[in-house]
């Protein structure tokens, strides 16, 4: 099997001998939408779901455990740059920054 | 018993230390205990020194030319060997491409688990506390890892780098890499780069984004001529990577990358959450939005309200202004 793989500054293509587990990211391409009559079709079958034991896997001891989910408090003062035109606005834009020493 | 931290570090694609690793080993100093640095790659033996000078009380370096570039089936082994032998309480990796793949398979190669891409640690008692940005970076999750060692991969620049001291000293140990050409079974036939121009948007202090609010591809001439004249680079948001406008590459967000400059500015970008998630460590953001309603202005430092066509030329031209001025 042959992949393209996305690095941070680009691509690799990487050869791999099957059976291989492969991730994909969101360059991948368009997913396959089903058409009306496949979603019909989809209706009628059957969904049969298994437990664990009926595939041979006992329930793995849990290795990691959520302690905590919070939402982290980040308060920001929005300063909104008043002008009377765009181009004044722009500009102040930048003399803000400097004063900030972010430019 | 385990104690201590294993860092498995890296080397940039230019063979420098990687900027993670200082990071990586202020996390292991400040978690308490010995700090082993593992060293896998090609041409990385004079890496070491710079490891001990960030504080490594140990340094482990596996220099071999089949570990030029990073697979799974011969770093991953060598990885295993040395944490088997080093028993640390902690393993932590940058989340780098190395990072991803390398984490969950040595984890269940040593039995125990790994929480990916976080940004804050502390020990409480012999256990490990990792927390991770989740939920596309609108809430935080703190972990627990019940088995020995724990590892964590860790996302750059959240953590202060360990302080660089060039007189300390290290005990430096090489190893073989003791995988052959046989061991590998993937095979990387072939790397493309895309043409990065100028500044990396991981590594820029200043980005300028533009989204769907600019109109067409065109309108991105603009912003980087913007983020030529403050030197920083220019990212994109989903929309506007979807249609083609901007590459890819520079996408910025829970798909894109996350990008971390002193100044991020966003033009034509509505602040949806996986665009946020992208930023979300960033302190000031600049936005330019016609909409006062656009939510991004909330996480805005400053807000700027009106049609980026004819602020961002009038910015721009200030910018240079302030510059020439010294
Ligand atoms: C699973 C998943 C993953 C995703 N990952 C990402 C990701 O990584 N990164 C990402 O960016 N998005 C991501 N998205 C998409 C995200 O939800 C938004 O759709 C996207 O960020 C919107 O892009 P935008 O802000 O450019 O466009 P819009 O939301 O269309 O916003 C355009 C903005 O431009 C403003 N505007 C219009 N004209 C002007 C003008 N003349 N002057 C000034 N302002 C103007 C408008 O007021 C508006 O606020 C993801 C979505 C999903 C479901």
């Amino acid at each position: 099997m042959t992949v393209e793989r996305v690095l941070l500054d680009g691509f690799e293509t990487v050869e791999a001998p099957t059976p291989a587990v492969v991730t994909v990211s969101n360059e991948l391409g368009e997913p396959r939408y089903p058409q009306l009559r496949q979603i019909m079709m989809a209706a009628k079958k059957e969904v049969k779901p298994w437990t664990l034991g009926e595939i041979g896997i006992s329930v793995p001891e849990k290795r990691i455990t959520l302690e905590a989910l919070f939402v982290p408090e980040t308060k920001v003062e929005t300063e909104i740059i008043e002008g009377d035109t765009p181009r004044e606005k722009g500009e102040k834009l930048a003399v803000r920054l400097r004063e900030a020493k972010l430019i | 018993m385990a104690s201590g931290t294993l860092v498995i570090g890296e080397a940039t694609e230019d063979g420098k230390l990687n900027p993670v690793v200082p990071e990586l080993i202020g996390i292991g100093s400040r978690l308490g205990g010995r700090v082993t640095v593992a060293l896998l790659g090609s041409g990385v033996e004079g890496l070491a020194r710079e490891a001990a000078a960030f504080g490594a009380s140990k340094v482990i370096v596996v220099d071999d030319a089949i570990l030029k570039e990073y697979q799974g089936d011969s770093y991953v082994p060598i990885a295993e060997r040395i944490a088997k032998e080093v028993d640390p309480a902690v393993i932590v990796m940058g989340q780098t491409m190395m990072g991803r793949d390398m984490a969950p398979r040595l984890a269940q190669r040593l039995g125990t688990a790994v929480a990916m891409d976080c940004v804050n640690f502390e020990m409480q008692g012999d256990k490990l506390v990792a927390e991770r940005p989740c939920y596309g970076g609108s809430a935080r999750a703190r972990y627990t890892i019940n088995g020995t060692p724990q590892i964590a991969t860790v996302r750059a620049k959240a953590q202060e780098p360990a302080e660089r001291d060039d007189s300390r000293q290290a005990e430096v140990v090489k190893q073989p890499a003791g995988v052959g050409e046989g061991d590998v079974r993937t095979r990387i036939v072939e790397r493309r780069k895309e043409k990065a121009e100028g500044v990396r948007l991981e590594d820029a202090k200043v980005v300028v984004s533009g989204g769907r609010g600019l109109g067409g591809p065109e309108g991105f001439k603009p912003l980087e001529e913007l983020a030529d004249v403050l030197g920083g680079a220019v990212g994109a948001s989903r929309a506007v990577c979807d249609l083609g406008w901007y590459p890819v590459a520079n996408q910025v967000g829970l798909t894109g990358k996350v990008v971390t400059p002193d100044l991020y500015i966003a033009v034509g970008i509505s602040g949806a959450s996986q665009h946020m998630a992208g930023i979300s460590s960033v302190k000031n953001i600049v936005s330019i939005n016609k909409d006062a309603d656009a939510s991004i202005f909330k996480s805005s430092r400053w807000a700027v309200v009106g049609d980026w066509k004819e602020i961002v030329p009038a910015f721009t031209e200030k910018v240079r202004q302030l510059k020439a001025s010294g």
